[in-house]
């Protein structure tokens, strides 16, 4: 029973991590859009800021890369690349006691930074998340991934996962 | 028993009549002139029957008029081969037959970046010589992705060529200090004709003709001199435009695609100072390449704009009135592959380039269709 417990709030934890690191990400990409086009004269109210969150947010479950024949969302990249830095930390931090907050925000970090640049390497340089296209985009980019792992460890001990 | 049979017997001939009948709507027939071409990617035609043929992975061969396609020309500038990049257009001077002038575009990579290049060469039998650079973008990039690449002779032998916005540039689009999404003019030794329209204006690059481009990879110029533009869209939004010298026709900052990853690139469509197109797809067709039919061998399309697509791969015949879409109808979509070019011959006929992406077997077809 406790097994399930702990397993359904891994889960949860896991889930509203990367649910919280999709939506920022996809959020980030969307405003720094809209910010180029106000530097260009145009009109950005914020009607048109809500509805092109709205359809962002909407948008990122969309297929990005065709992989094995199988169509990936840029929703399940991220949580395929945050469950194995999730993964391979905790692996980590039972050899190594490290500061669990900043273990697992540094995992974000990383993962989110390796993500981005496999991407480029698999299409020629081209950057799929125009926001990341510029050193302090992918720092934000990152930064988000980095949130994430901070997010992670703080909702593992809501669940009281930690030192049962 | 005997009254199955008799009603079979009434219905065969009319499901072959309605069969054969269907079959025969084609105007058209088609002929694969040669085969095992790796990657084609354009053409040109010589005036003794000859066709050119440009090979993406750096080759040009020669199909002669007996049917021959040659080995790879000698004397070609070194090209730059990956992704999207590597030997791209044809085209042969209006006075050829005079100065044995073709110009070629492909990519290179230099130590700022990869950038589209155009050179001048005479042809010499199956050589290249006197081989010299015209014009190289001011579009250094680190993708292999949206070279334009796409050249058009106008009737005062100028040259255009499209340069694409590099996949990761695209807001350079807009700029004018730039060759980021832009179609760019020059004369057929290189040097700027004055009459460009930003020849004047400080901080911009006087070979600009229009800008705000994606990756325009078709280019013509109809009976009447009107040019004529198409470039892929993102995810969506592929458009066919009317090319005006000075136009900015909007890219990124309006758009009717959106990005890959499934976000707004522009919530905006419309906007004073930026071009709408004649026609836009979504979603995507991929167009390749353009001809304007003019030829005598297809009276019903004269006047057509036939559009190759990648996507799924076919050919849009556009009919225009006074330059407003009339309508499109889809052709040749019997090949199943990816058409990469299609160009009308002198004869009137139509030739189409196919190709595949990921070839590895130089699958690639030239292929002739004429009345049936």
């Amino acid at each position: 029973m406790l097994l399930i417990k702990k397993l359904i709030g891994l889960g949860t934890s896991f889930s509203l991590s990367a649910f919280f690191v999709c939506i920022f990400v996809i959020s980030q990409n969307t405003l720094w859009n809209l910010f180029w086009l106000i530097t260009q004269n145009f009109d950005i109210s914020f009607l048109v800021i809500f509805s092109s969150l709205i359809h962002d947010i909407k948008g990122g479950s969309s297929p990005i890369i065709l992989q094995w024949g199988i169509p990936i969302s840029l929703y399940s990249v991220i949580c395929i690349t945050l469950l194995l830095a999730f993964i391979i930390t905790s692996l980590i931090r039972i050899r190594f006691p490290l500061n669990s907050k900043f273990s697992y925000g540094i995992a974000g970090f990383t993962s989110l930074y390796v993500m981005i640049s496999l991407i480029i390497i698999k299409y020629d340089g081209i950057v799929i998340i125009s926001s990341a296209k510029e050193n302090f985009g992918l720092f934000v980019f990152c930064f988000i991934g980095f949130l994430g792992g901070f997010l992670f460890d703080i909702l593992i001990g809501k669940f009281s996962l930690r030192g049962d | 028993m005997k009254k199955y049979t008799k009603k079979l017997l009434i219905l065969l001939p009319l499901i072959f009549i309605s069969l054969t009948g269907h079959s025969n709507d084609k105007v058209y027939q088609m002929e694969t002139l040669t085969k095992g071409l790796d990657r084609p990617w354009s053409l040109g035609f010589l005036p003794n029957g000859d066709i050119l043929i440009s090979e993406l992975t750096g080759n040009l061969r020669i199909y002669n008029s007996e049917g021959l396609l040659s080995e790879p020309l000698s004397g070609l500038p070194k090209v730059f081969v990956k992704s999207q990049g590597g030997l791209s257009d044809i085209a042969i001077h209006p006075n050829f037959i005079q100065n044995k002038f073709i110009f070629l575009s492909f990519s290179i990579n230099t130590d700022q970046g990869k950038t589209l290049q155009v050179v001048r060469a005479k042809l010499k039998k199956e050589t290249l010589i006197d081989v010299e650079v015209i014009f190289t973008a001011e579009a250094f990039r680190s993708t292999s992705a949206h070279f334009g690449a796409r050249l058009l002779f106008l009737k005062d032998n100028t040259l255009l060529i499209s340069s694409g916005d590099g996949f990761n540039y695209r807001e350079k689009a807009q700029s004018l200090n730039n060759h980021f999404g832009k179609i760019i003019r020059i004369n057929d030794d290189g040097s700027i004709p004055p009459d460009n329209p930003f020849v004047d204006k400080d901080g911009s690059l006087p070979e600009i003709w229009t800008y705000g481009h994606r990756n325009q990879q078709g280019l013509i110029i109809d009976s009447d001199g009107l040019v004529f533009s198409h470039e892929h869209g993102p995810k969506g939004g592929d458009e066919l435009n009317l090319i005006q010298p000075g136009k900015n026709y909007g890219w990124p900052s309006i758009t009717y695609g959106i990005d890959y990853n499934g976000s707004i690139i522009s919530p905006f469509k419309i906007k004073d100072g930026m071009e709408q197109p004649i026609k836009f797809w979504t979603p995507s067709i991929a167009p390749s390449d353009m001809t304007f039919y003019n030829g005598n061998l297809f009276p019903d399309w004269f006047g057509s704009i036939f559009v190759s697509a990648l996507s799924p791969g076919d050919v849009r015949r556009i009919v225009l009135k006074d330059n407003v879409f009339v309508s499109e109808e889809i052709l040749f979509d019997e090949i199943q592959s990816r058409i990469r070019s299609i160009k009308m011959a002198p004869d009137g006929s139509l030739i189409i380039l196919t190709d595949d992406a990921k070839d590895k077997n130089k699958s690639g077809k030239m292929i002739k269709v004429t009345p049936r």
